[in-house]
């Protein structure tokens, strides 16, 4: 038990100050401070915390006996870690915020894979920004400044903007075009809404409501109660090329899609891939698609070598398909084809895709310019397996798409 | 009831569930705190089995809902028994020709009461009446859709049902909660969050013998030995569906039933299909077999493990 009294906790000090360690035992309430703190700290790294999970964790640790490491450890991360993938980020957290340098030995975490050191994940993990705006809500801010503009009749994207290549776009365009885009996906809310109505058919019989509207009868089925199909979300996954330029017209497609996806409360599973294939749907809830691809990139070792479609889809296909694809999924690549990986993969794979999805479209850039035409040897492979090859290059081709998504869902 | 980390550890080794200390820790929080506990990681890791054994060691049912695709409150809560209710109300019927009168609020409100209720997993799990707390174990919810999700996540918070026609039904004892994912979806956020939160790996080579050991008595150790070092290295292989605990039992329980105490070859080969379950998953690992037989001078990649 006397090892147990020396353990200390390590203040970090906010002006860079030499930490200062304190007996953790000494005072209840400093030790409060200090879980507080803890919380603060998980929480600039990224780390989302409800009110009631930092109470739940305080409540928890009335049970153990905090001065065992691998239990108080256990307790935290199990009470405030909800994501696989923020574990590493919590395990740095943990090392550098509680010194348990003088803690027995034998208390050592022992899973192997949760055992990553604070150096390590450091390395991989570089600190986040705290104004990180979720990609929802500024979609959603967007969407509103939107409706106001819409009402304006005078605002409308211009022809000359909606043919205007992505690629030409300067920087501090970007914004413009992010508005455009929710301008579009609002519009597109309103063909939506129309289908509901479309749709109302006596589709299947309703035994519950019809013996409950029968009961007046004495239980003779006089009155038939009928229900239909709800509205037809459409279920979109995205496999986008993060290489080299690829990279911007990916992002406009997720702005793109994503509000789409509020008008239409369908799912849209975003996945990213260069040489492999990363899932970025929840990352994606928390920032949006240029600090995601930061915080993806620090972690993927070969992130410029090159493309490689087919082993990315075949990451796909056996890891995700089975739960992310049923029969009314559109998948959507967006690539310009340029395949460095097995032409042999990428055939099998583009080829179980088929088989899985309702609809596969491929989004390529280089389509949009007349004189394209799909020669690489990529393109070749993946195209007999495509249901639609459309261009993605300017607003006009994202207002295209968005007819065909409606026209197919 | 477990009263702390220590003796949940030790109950689950002796139901034969090697549990590492922080699955004990989670375990014995969600029962302290009264909060779900959330099991995600690979299919066949074990996380529907830490539910069987707690129910076990615990004494009591284990009552279990299936999730799919399309699993609605009909099938996981409550359904009225309709044909019953008709029967029921023929009666009534008849009864009144013959002179005997019922009133329809009295047909109502019989055919409206508990005895009408067919009851499904988390209906049944709220209203046990035993003094210890049943477990409820919803496998898989990954696989079920987000309604399910929101709805579930309504039933965890406050333990309670409404039935419109009998009223709200609270649970006395609140039932030990374990949710498994295999994380191929994303759960919805809130319902993380209303968890405890545990991910369970492939286990080390040390915990696959430990666990074979327990569970297959009959196996040699040196063959336990073999096979746990070649379950290693396949889950390192590029595989459809890489083999999990179950899978690495199956195939112990084959080889013992096979009298086999050493691998070689021939005998994998035979008992091949245990632990692989794809025709492409078998070729790949019948190359990476013959090569490495090839690069070792016929020395079997088994023993390198």
């Amino acid at each position: 038990m006397g090892v147990r009294q020396s353990i200390s906790v390590n203040i970090m000090n906010e002006n860079g100050a030499p930490p200062v360690k304190k007996k953790i035992c000494e005072n209840a309430s400093l030790f409060f401070q200090h879980f507080i703190n803890f919380c603060r700290e998980l929480k600039k790294e990224g780390i989302k915390l409800t009110l009631r999970q930092e109470i739940d964790a305080m409540r928890a640790l009335n049970f153990i006996d905090v001065l065992k490491f691998a239990d108080f450890y256990a307790t935290l991360r199990t009470n405030l870690v909800s994501y696989h993938d923020d574990m590493p980020v919590f395990d740095r957290v943990f090392y550098s915020y509680w010194d348990f340098a003088e803690k027995e030995q034998t208390d050592q975490p022992i899973d192997g894979q949760e055992k990553t050191s604070p150096k390590e994940s450091s390395a991989n993990l570089e600190k986040q920004k705290v104004d990180e705006i979720p990609l929802g809500d500024s979609a959603k801010d967007n969407a509103e400044e939107n409706l106001e503009e819409s009402e304006a009749p005078t605002y409308s994207p211009a022809e000359r903007l909606k043919a205007k290549d992505f690629s030409d776009f300067g920087d501090e365009d970007l914004e413009m075009i992010k508005k455009a885009i929710a301008m579009i996906t609002q519009r597109m809310k309103v063909r939506e809404s129309r289908r509901k109505k479309a749709s109302r058919k006596k589709d299947f019989f309703d035994l519950r409501r019809t013996l409950r509207k029968n009961l007046r009868f004495g239980g003779d089925i006089i009155d038939l109660a009928w229900k239909t199909r709800r509205i037809n979300r459409t279920h979109i996954v995205l496999l986008c090329d993060v290489s080299g330029s690829m990279e911007r017209y990916s992002r406009f497609l997720i702005q793109f899609l994503y509000g789409l996806q509020q008008r239409t409360q369908g799912k849209v599973e975003t996945f990213v891939f260069s040489t492999r294939l990363t899932r970025i749907t929840h990352i994606l809830h928390r920032m949006n698609f240029e600090k995601a691809l930061a915080k993806i990139s620090q972690t993927v070792v070969d992130w410029s070598g090159g493309t490689k479609i087919g082993e990315s889809m075949k990451i796909f296909n056996r890891k995700y398909s089975p739960s992310v694809i049923d029969r009314k999924t559109i998948v959507m690549i967006i690539s310009d084809g340029w395949d460095r990986g097995d032409e042999i993969t990428l055939r099998e794979e583009m080829e179980r895709l088929r088989q899985n999805a309702y609809h596969v479209i491929w989004l390529n850039p280089l389509l949009g310019s007349s004189s394209y035409e799909p020669s690489c040897k990529g393109m070749v492979t993946a195209l007999p397996y495509v249901d639609q090859f459309l261009p993605i290059n300017n607003l006009n081709s994202l207002i295209d798409l968005g007819q065909t998504i409606y026209r197919i869902s | 009831m477990l009263k702390s980390i220590d003796e949940v550890q030790s109950a689950m080794e002796q139901a034969k569930y090697i549990c590492e200390r922080p699955l004990a820790t989670s375990i014995y929080l969600a029962q302290a705190l009264g909060k779900p506990l959330l099991l995600e990681g690979e299919a066949g890791v074990g996380k529907t089995e830490v539910a069987k054994v707690i129910a076990e060691i615990l004494n009591t049912k284990l009552i279990r809902l299936q999730c799919y695709d399309g699993l609605d409150s009909s099938h996981a809560l409550y359904e009225w028994n309709y044909p019953k209710q008709i029967l029921a109300i023929k009666i009534a019927q008849a009864q009144g020709e013959t002179g005997c009168a019922v009133k329809d609020s009295d047909i109502e409100k019989t055919i409206f009461s508990e005895k009408f209720l067919l009851t499904r997993p988390l209906l049944e799990a709220i209203t046990s009446d035993s003094d210890v707390p049943v477990v409820l174990l919803i496998d898989e919810i990954d696989r079920s859709d987000e309604e399910f999700e929101a709805f579930l996540l309504e039933v965890l918070s406050d333990f309670q049902i409404t039935i419109p026609e009998i009223g709200t039904i609270k649970a006395k004892v609140l039932p030990y909660v374990i949710v498994t994912s295999n994380g191929t979806r994303e759960l919805h956020d809130a319902l993380k969050r209303r968890c405890l939160y545990h991910w369970i790996d492939y286990p080390t080579f040390e915990k696959e013998l430990n666990i074979m050991l327990k569970k297959v008595p009959e196996v040699q150790r040196g063959l336990a030995q073999q096979v746990c070092a070649l379950m290693q290295k396949i889950r390192t292989m590029d595989l459809l569906k890489s083999p999990g605990i179950a899978e690495t039992l199956d195939w112990a329980q084959a080889l013992v039933a096979l009298n086999k105490e050493a691998l070689d070859e021939e005998t994998i080969e035979q008992t091949l299909g245990c632990i692989m379950k794809y025709r492409e998953d078998m070729e790949k690992f019948r190359q990476l077999f013959r090569a490495t037989s090839e690069t070792c001078g016929g020395c079997s990649p088994i023993n390198i493990g």
